[in-house]
């Protein structure tokens, strides 16, 4: 539960978990094209990328490339003009129900405490508010809102309600999670230890974490592939696997691999002058 | 239905209440002072401390005619609201009726709907009903394209974090919708409150043999523009009781609301 709780193993494979608890995701050749005073604009795509149950994916790319876009395509919030979503092999034709989502403006309500809005998902849900206090608890710990669990969004830093939307997102433990860049608002420090409580949480109850970011330092220390957007029409331009030991911490960063990733991930960037 | 965070206690400012009292009295006074400084006649301006005393003598007909007034408004008004609603949530989520009933609210709001008036009276005669249908008219229109606009603004974001929850939608219209509509319907309940006053009183010049609008023209035809005075202010007391209500209503049902907190 706590924020220092160290998962045994080290160096984690997808397949050699005890519980696989998340769904398979695949895309293929989705493409968004957006009309714009009648001329059609290629948003992002064609996109292939398979995610594999209990895999964590980190999109990565600038501004403006289409990730939002992609990640509710993903789920199934909106029709891709072309390719398909496959969830589990079945094609994704209406919004998946079994997932959390974070989008990039916080999806809390004015009139609901933190506490009341994390229990949102739940009541939305038909599920017993009561039954899952300890999780919420556990969530308001991991994210330090304890102490402003009673207080209204308005009374919130940015970051705060940052760190509520994400208790949101996961309090009803879906087996797939989509995270636009979820971590974006938080000072160096919080982030820090958000993203470590968020692996743990991941490696213990394994759902499947499609990651939207701009940060490359986030998608190499979380995730275990990253997929590398360039600017737009968003398009894969690599998928890079990160062979890193789980669970990273923030001593990662000095390793010779990490720096290795780090550099690859830039030199794709510069080329577009992106860096 | 919701959940929504405790009515903070009315804080009664004693300053506020207490400079305000001093400035009426101020104005008062100096009305009282002019028009006896400046010999106006009784009957063109009467002095506060006449309308007063005139008033006083004629209480029983001032109160019974605030309440027919009164009657007309809270019937018509209460109506507006009951039928508003629902169909401005009606056309918020229907293409169909987006396209054909909308833009014809929006053609009849552009109507002065006082003018309907004379007719009314002459369909339904002098009694209780055309002044309801007035009073129901000149708010309908405030609150239904209120209705409409909040119950359209719920965020995109939030909208499909409902979708992806798999809610009914009775559950997502309680939990989420409604409230979020709130803030933006008391602006049509409150634009509908100063409205339904205005509405009566119109209603009653045109045709009635009671109420107050009634009883301002019949005492102004009789040279008794004291009575007349005491009139408007009873007529300026069902306004504010019905906008008294209509705030602590907002004040009770959406505490959150920056309209409400600033205060």
């Amino acid at each position: 539960m706590s924020l220092s709780t160290e998962v045994p193993g080290g160096q984690r494979s997808v397949h050699s978990r005890a519980v696989i608890a998340g769904n398979r995701l695949s895309l293929s050749g989705v493409t968004k094209v957006f009309e714009s005073r009648g001329a059609p604009i290629q948003a992002i795509g064609p996109i292939d990328l398979s995610i594999a149950a209990g895999e964590f994916v980190a999109i990565l790319g600038p501004s403006g490339c289409g990730k939002s876009t992609l990640l509710r395509m993903a789920a199934g919030l909106l029709e891709p003009s072309r390719g398909t979503v496959l969830l589990n092999d079945q094609p994704v034709t209406e919004p998946l129900t079994d997932i959390g989502i974070m989008f990039q403006n916080e999806t809390l309500v004015p009139w609901r405490t933190v506490r009341g809005n994390i229990a949102l998902q739940l009541e939305l849900r038909g599920l017993r508010v009561s039954d899952h206090a300890a999780t919420i608890d556990s969530l308001l710990r991991a994210v330090d809102l304890e102490e402003a669990s009673a207080r209204y969004p308005h009374e919130l830093s940015g970051g705060m309600e940052q760190r509520a939307a994400l208790c949101q997102a996961m309090v009803h433990q879906p087996r797939l999670l989509l995270l636009d860049e979820p971590l974006g608002k938080l000072d160096a420090m919080t982030r820090e230890r958000i993203r470590r409580d968020l692996q743990t949480r991941w490696l213990r109850a394994g759902p499947t974490v499609l990651f939207v970011t701009h940060s490359i330092d986030e998608a190499i220390q979380l995730s275990e592939r990253v997929a590398i957007i360039s600017p737009r029409p968003g398009r894969i331009q690599r998928v890079l696997d990160i062979g890193l030991p789980y669970p990273r911490t923030h001593s990662v960063r000095d390793s010779a691999e990490y720096i290795a990733y780090f550099r690859e991930i830039q030199d794709i960037f510069l080329e577009y002058g992106l860096v | 239905m919701f959940d929504s965070r405790p009515v903070q206690r009315m804080r009664v400012d004693y300053l506020s209440v207490a400079s305000f009292v001093a400035f009426m009295g101020a104005v008062l006074a100096l009305w009282e002072i002019s028009v006896i400084w400046f010999g106006v006649p009784g009957f063109i301006l009467p002095p506060p401390s006449v309308i007063i005393e005139k008033g006083a003598a004629d209480l029983d007909r001032l109160l019974y005619f605030s309440c027919v007034t009164g009657l007309e408004i809270v019937l018509g008004y209460t109506a507006a609201v009951v039928l508003a609603m629902p169909l401005g949530l009606a056309i918020a989520v229907s293409k169909i009726l987006q396209r054909t009933l909308y833009p014809l609210l929006v053609c009849i709001e552009m109507v002065p709907k006082i003018a309907f008036a004379p007719l009314f009276i002459s369909w339904l005669g002098f009694g209780l009903l055309p002044k309801v249908i007035i009073v129901f008219l000149v708010c309908f229109f405030p609150i239904v394209l209120n209705a409409i606009l909040a119950f359209r603004s719920l965020s995109d974001e939030l909208s499909l974090f409902v979708r992806t929850t798999g809610a009914s939608a009775r559950r997502a219209f309680f939990k989420v919708r409604l409230p979020a509509a709130l803030p933006q319907c008391f602006v049509g309940f409150k634009y509908a409150a100063i409205n339904a006053t205005v509405g009566a009183a119109i209603a009653e010049f045109i045709g009635s043999d009671e109420g107050l609008g009634f009883y301002i023209q019949i005492v102004t035809g009789n040279m008794r523009p004291e009575l007349a005075f005491a009139g408007i202010f009873f007529l300026t007391m069902l306004g504010l009781a019905l906008f008294g209500v209509v705030s602590l209503a907002e004040r009770l049902l959406i505490p959150w609301h920056i309209s409400v907190r600033r205060r």
